[in-house]
């Protein structure tokens, strides 16, 4: 139930915490979690049961780095939109240009809001399967959902989204 | 319905969580009102741009090969055990998970191996199956072809874009189905749903042959079943069933034969 679902929890874990060394960090811990409670596992969900420890252990790690370094953690949450992946794709002044990347809107969305957006848009998973992730009724789900989307429209402008049809 | 009630329907209907009766009532107030239109517009648009700049990666090989080693460590640590063989390198595996109690790490060495088995652990049954269930799957999947063109729902993604339609099926079944576009042999792809089938979710994929849909159903082979491949035809549509690369492969059809032979050549030359 761990070997199929490495891509998913790599993809959850590298946009939860917005680097990559963090995720394989993230990703080998949760795994190992995973392996030694595995055999006390009783419910009807394998895989949303092992990406919730992936959630979890990204927290754990979100809060610790918060604690850490409050200074950095700071100035990364705050006062830049913009983190470590668009750095090197434009030259500075153009991160300035709004409309923001999309990705850059959603870096700077609160936790919650983030992870339901990357487990909805993503990871494709139903309202239940992110409520069983998160460990949120599925009403939160819907609601952190919806907010979240207007956050993102707000951000990004009344253009955003648009010629983006495949 | 007004446009204040849309608004906390809106995002569901878009993820296809509503019921049949919340889906009729977003649909009918879709039809007449623009703006509400143009909002699921933009929260679908929304979703294709953030797939598209946040694609879904895949683990780094050293993640891999450390979970991997992890868990044969686990297998290795509980033969160790059991045997109380001495040497170097299981000395080392049991004193690295020497805080496993003897007889979880054997029911872990279980649980690795259905992991590695993987489409086990869902279907449950590995029995080569008998004539009869061969007919009853046939049917199954022909009724299946029948039912999604009757419904209207012969798509729950609709596009002609192999990107698009293969990581929509990431998360809602415990399998990568292949997915490729045949628009320059004459079947383009239309896209893809959920369907359930043998007791468990499968992927169906839909592809045009001028005015007729070709379905194809893929989902993983049972660890132990046999290599093989039928033709049949039950009322009128064409069946072809095969295996490859761990997966059944089911295509159905009402298109002339040899067209059909010649997709599945396409789909199996992939």
């Amino acid at each position: 139930m761990i070997v199929p679902h490495l891509d998913a929890a790599y993809t959850l874990a590298r946009y939860l915490l917005r680097d990559a060394e963090d995720a394989r960090d993230a990703v080998q811990d949760a795994c190992l979690r995973a392996l030694k409670y595995m055999a006390t596992f009783r419910g009807d969900d394998p895989r949303a049961w092992f990406m919730a420890i992936v959630r979890n252990t990204c927290h754990t790690r979100l809060s610790t780095r918060r604690r850490g370094d409050q200074a950095t953690a700071f100035d990364e949450e705050t006062h830049s939109p913009v983190d470590d992946a668009g750095g090197d794709e434009l030259p500075p002044a153009l991160h300035r240009i709004p409309p923001a990347s999309v990705r850059d809107a959603v870096d700077a969305l609160p936790i919650e809001f983030r992870e339901a957006i990357i487990l909805r848009e993503i990871h494709g998973y139903s309202y239940s399967e992110i409520a069983t992730v998160v460990g949120v009724p599925v009403g939160t789900v819907m609601s952190r959902l919806a907010r979240a989307r207007r956050r993102l429209r707000d951000v990004l402008g009344p253009r955003a989204g648009e010629g983006v049809r495949s | 319905m007004t446009c204040d009630e849309m608004t906390t329907l809106l995002d569901p209907f878009a993820d296809g969580e509503l019921d049949a009766a919340g889906v009729r009532r977003v649909s009918d107030h879709l039809a007449g009102c623009a703006r509400c239109a143009n909002d699921l517009r933009r929260i679908r648009e929304l979703g294709t741009a953030i797939r598209r700049e946040m694609p879904a990666l895949a683990a780094p090989d050293e993640v891999r090969a450390h979970v991997e080693a992890a868990i044969r460590a686990v297998d290795a640590g509980s033969s160790a055990a059991s045997e109380a063989r001495p040497g170097r390198g299981s000395a080392r595996r049991r004193a690295r998970w020497a805080w496993f109690p003897a007889g979880r790490q054997a029911s872990l060495a279980a649980a690795a191996l259905v992991v590695a088995a993987g489409a086990a652990w869902q279907v449950g049954r590995v029995e080569a199956r008998s004539g009869a269930e061969d007919a009853a799957m046939r049917d199954a999947v022909v009724a299946s072809h029948i039912r999604s063109l009757q419904a209207g729902h012969l798509l729950d993604v609709a596009s002609t874009d192999r990107h698009t339609v293969k990581p929509w099926f990431n998360g809602r079944v415990d399998f990568s189905p292949t997915v490729v576009d045949f628009q320059a042999q004459g079947f383009p792809l239309l896209g893809g749903r959920l369907d359930y089938l043998d007791g468990r979710a499968v992927a169906a994929l839909a592809y045009g042959r001028a005015r007729h849909v070709i379905s194809v159903f893929v989902w993983p082979v049972a660890a132990s079943d046999p290599s093989w491949e039928s033709s049949s035809s039950l009322n009128g549509y064409h069946v072809r069933f095969w295996r490859a690369g761990g997966m059944n492969y089911w295509a159905v059809s009402d298109v002339a034969d040899a067209d059909l032979d010649a997709f599945v050549g396409l789909l199996k030359g992939t």
